[in-house]
């Protein structure tokens, strides 16, 4: 019961937030809506039983992506306001098409009405930071270590394309 | 520069669904999989802020509907 009403609470939050970081007229209104939408994500995966992505939302999201972002804000003169015009080859029907697809399955779902899936054996235990780990660096060896090598292309990629000469 | 941020909540909504499946298989490899989009959300917003400063430098602008050097 608890579990449930946290749920729809945070729910509730997350797609509010997540609503108004899309319609923020000010990017800087914009960013700080995201922290609220993170932090509320972080909470949901507490009550999923994940708290090491709990900790890695706060952790990476909130703490370091917005901090790059405000300092895009701050770097970026947004003042200008932005030359309206309406672009005609926007695909405005096509676009409610494909929303018009998306609810129709929605609907399809509903109608059906959905099945709770048989409960599965408990694998997951409380140690979820040793399980991640154990998981990461015994079966997903390869998978990280070609993760870290993102990182490291995408640190030289920013810096590359953000120094003004090399 | 907003778009830049939608991004990053549709990458969170694959994330819980992600998440509410590990837990509802009671299997661990839907985080780690979590984990890893963690990791290329981050790699994008680096690379991706980057792209919007060298093209304010340039155009001095970061409006998407005036990004349109590759139309023709």
């Amino acid at each position: 019961m608890a579990e449930a009403a946290a749920f729809y609470i945070l729910a509730t939050l997350i797609l509010g937030f997540g609503a108004l970081v899309i319609t923020a007229k000010s990017t800087v209104h914009s960013v700080l809506f995201l922290v609220a939408d993170f932090l509320c994500v972080a909470a949901l995966y507490v009550t999923l039983q994940a708290p090491f992505l709990a900790v890695i939302q706060v952790m990476v999201y909130a703490g370091g992506i917005v901090v790059l972002y405000l300092f895009v804000v701050m770097l970026v003169n947004l003042k200008r306001p932005p030359e309206a015009h309406s672009d005609p080859r926007r695909l405005g029907r096509l676009g409610v098409a494909m929303a018009a697809a998306v609810l129709a399955q929605l609907g399809a779902i509903f109608a059906v009405g959905w099945v709770k899936p048989a409960a599965v054996e408990g694998t997951l235990s409380p140690q979820n930071v040793e399980q991640i780990g154990r998981a990461l660096y015994a079966d997903y060896l390869i998978p990280f270590e070609l993760a870290s090598f993102l990182l490291l292309v995408a640190m030289i990629g920013a810096i590359i394309l953000a120094k003004r000469e090399l | 520069m907003i778009t830049t941020t939608h991004y990053m909540v549709l990458l969170n909504a694959v994330n819980i669904n992600l998440v509410a499946f590990s837990l509802q298989l009671q299997n661990v490899i839907g985080q780690v999989f979590a984990v890893f989009i963690v990791v290329v959300a981050a790699a994008e917003a680096a690379v991706g802020l980057g792209i919007i400063l060298a093209f304010y430098r340039n155009k001095e602008t970061v409006n998407i509907d005036e990004m349109n050097l590759l139309r023709w």
